[in-house]
């Protein structure tokens, strides 16, 4: 029900119930039934320790598919996610060994720097998203690449940073609750802010939008340079968890986010989803792949059971959508 | 006003301009440079590529993206490599049929499920990729990096063979060029692309079979990727899961270069050509000066951007001047 196209003011939205909720939620419904299916067959699925492990393995791709859903929505795609992550990753780790606060501000900078950089040509010159990321994403990891020639880049431990992420709250590391809260903040943003509905209504008609007077240069900009953020704010936690990262570390990124977004129920269309959605299809992702983990299934057969994921989420979508034009 | 003429002319071939203008400075540089070997390198370097590129081109000037092209390359590779163990025809049959096949599925999804076509082969590019990580690794000898080769030294001869010094991967290359770029312009079926890529809904109604044309361009697409992959086993002799994975990126980079638009509709195959070509003399350019290959990425992807920002003001001073 939050799928709706455009919310139309205050008395709009429907009246909650479970029930409805569920049916408007269909990915929620199989997210709960498969934690349900797994737990019943593999006790170690449900174990604390498990299902930790689980949330910090989703950390890089919450944040980013978070991120990546606003500029979605907003009707645009970026490329570039994983790309930046290499970057800001290697420049938090190479500068957290001078001082913690430029590790943590230098990457923000950077990547609030691409996000105006793409957001700017996208909306200004009107050019396919697409098109501009795809140019972006080969100038960043170019220079990545450049710039540090493939080694594993180290990091200092005992920063400020490391120490942030070593905090727990009732054995929950404090990132995955930072990453909860950066969700749910994106979220208010989307669903309860002039900023969010201008954003979706961008993503659902630009005509309209513009017709309408809505400033679409600067709606769908700040929407690139949130994503670039969340993707720097990504990198800086992963370089202060693991003290370590390669010049590839971010690779396929991007189409990660986009298989998260795909199966929770983001259409690559524009207008239609949430962050909500853009959650459980993180968790579902992870999850999946947690279960094939258990099972023993190889590694290499993941990319299969991924590929398979994308194609019914998609199938699915167009299916139930093509019933409810009828 | 000639003044300005000459500067549309310019703005208009910008890109072979551009080629034009690294390789001269090259060639004062290092006189080696514009010599008959060099230049045929380039082309050998993207001649497989070119391949795809040919397909990828239609598709975009239908309005579709493939983005699962590398990953078809790298399993048909694998599959003509498996295959030429039972003779040469076998190899290529395998290799080609596979990719036919990839591109049909690809066209029924996104044709018939109405699916957009990014999310449709995005998927297929990480499950056909999964594919090749399965069918390589177990195939390959233990403790190796998962990549197989073929054993037929007769499949090799595909691309070993030269004429008139010209290796036959050009020549390959250069007959597609010709023969695609004549159907896109001079047959019903290459301007029912561009109609179906300028307004499918306007294309319908003119009793164009939009189904169809979109379909058959998924699968040629599917097709040139199979042929891709034959000719990568047979010049290399390698198949494994971490070929094709940039391909996507770097042949729609240069088939953009090359000034198709995105949203369908527009470029022509020889002028997107020009694109490719200027992959191909950076690339050299990057060897010859012996920096990074990692450069060659920045480079396309600075161009790339300054391209679409120089477009993009030209473009506006054009609508409201």
């Amino acid at each position: 029900m939050r799928n709706d196209a455009v919310p139309t003011g205050k008395g709009a939205w429907p009246r909650v119930s479970l029930v409805r909720f569920l049916r408007g939620n269909t990915q929620l419904l199989i997210l709960i039934l498969l934690v349900v299916v797994f737990s019943i067959l593999f006790p170690a699925f449900i174990s604390r320790k498990n299902l930790i492990n689980i949330l910090k393995q989703s950390t890089v791709i919450s944040l980013a598919s978070c991120g990546l859903a606003l500029v979605v929505i907003g009707g645009n795609l970026d490329l570039s996610v994983g790309a930046l992550l290499s970057l800001t990753l290697g420049i938090s780790l190479s500068l957290s060994g001078i001082h913690p606060l430029l590790a943590l501000f230098v990457p923000l900078l950077l990547g609030v720097g691409l996000g105006m950089l793409n957001g700017t040509i996208v909306s200004r010159f009107e050019v396919n998203s697409i098109i501009v990321t795809l140019g972006s994403l080969s100038l960043v990891s170019g220079f990545v690449q450049f710039y540090r020639q493939g080694n594993i880049i180290m990091g200092l431990p005992g920063t400020i940073l490391t120490q942030f992420v070593d905090l727990t709250v009732f054995s929950i590391p404090s990132y995955v609750l930072f990453y909860v809260l950066m969700a749910v903040v994106c979220g208010l943003l989307l669903s309860r802010t002039t900023y969010g509905r201008k954003l979706r209504l961008i993503g659902v008609n630009r005509e309209a939008a513009l017709v309408g007077g809505i400033n679409v240069r600067r709606v769908t900009t700040i929407a690139f340079v949130i994503c670039s953020t969340m993707v720097a704010l990504a990198a800086i936690i992963q370089g202060a968890r693991l003290l370590q990262g390669s010049t590839n570390t971010g690779d396929g990124l991007e189409f990660d986010a986009l298989t998260a977004l795909l199966i929770g129920g983001v259409s690559l269309r524009g207008g239609k989803g949430s962050i909500l959605n853009a959650m459980i299809g993180v968790l579902l992702l992870a999850v999946i792949i947690n279960a094939l983990t258990l099972l023993n299934v190889p590694f290499e057969w993941r990319n299969i059971a991924k590929g398979i994921l994308i194609l019914i989420a998609v199938s699915t979508d167009a299916l139930v959508g093509r019933r409810n034009e009828k | 006003m000639r003044n300005n003429r000459v500067l549309a002319v310019a703005g208009d071939q910008k890109i072979l301009i551009l080629a034009v203008l690294i390789g001269a400075v090259m060639g004062v540089l290092y006189p080696r440079f514009l010599g008959f070997e060099n230049i045929i390198s380039i082309l050998v370097k993207i001649s497989i590529e070119g391949v795809i590129f040919i397909g990828l081109t239609y598709l975009i000037i239908l309005g579709e993206i493939d983005l699962s092209v590398g990953s078809v390359m790298a399993l048909c590779s694998a599959m003509s490599i498996i295959g030429q163990e039972h003779g040469v025809f076998v190899g290529v049959a395998a290799g080609l049929l596979t990719g036919l096949a990839a591109g049909i599925v690809n066209g029924l999804l996104v044709v018939k499920l109405r699916i957009a076509s990014i999310a449709v082969t995005l998927g297929m590019m990480v499950l056909l990729n999964g594919i090749v990580f399965v069918i390589t690794k177990s195939l390959a000898p233990a403790g190796g990096n998962y990549s197989i080769a073929g054993t037929n030294p007769g499949f090799r001869l595909i691309t070993d063979t030269t004429l008139f010094g010209v290796p036959t991967l050009i020549l390959i290359l250069a007959f597609l060029l010709a023969v695609f770029a004549f159907v896109l312009q001079r047959t019903v079926f290459g301007r029912n692309i561009y109609a179906t890529g300028g307004n499918l809904v306007a294309s319908r109604y003119a009793n164009i079979k939009v189904d169809s044309v979109r379909i058959s361009a998924f699968a040629l697409t599917g097709l040139l990727a199979g042929l891709a992959g034959v000719l990568l086993s047979a010049k290399y002799n390698i198949a494994s899961w971490q070929i094709g994975t940039n391909t996507p990126l770097f042949v729609i980079t240069a088939v953009l270069l090359g000034g198709v638009s995105l949203s369908g509709g527009e470029g022509s195959l020889l002028r997107a050509f020009q694109g490719l070509l200027l992959v191909g003399v950076i690339d050299s350019m990057v060897v010859n000066l012996k920096i990074y290959s990692s450069a060659r990425l920045m480079m396309l992807g600075a161009l790339l951007i300054i391209m679409l920002s120089v477009d993009g003001i030209r473009i506006k001073k054009e609508r409201y001047s």
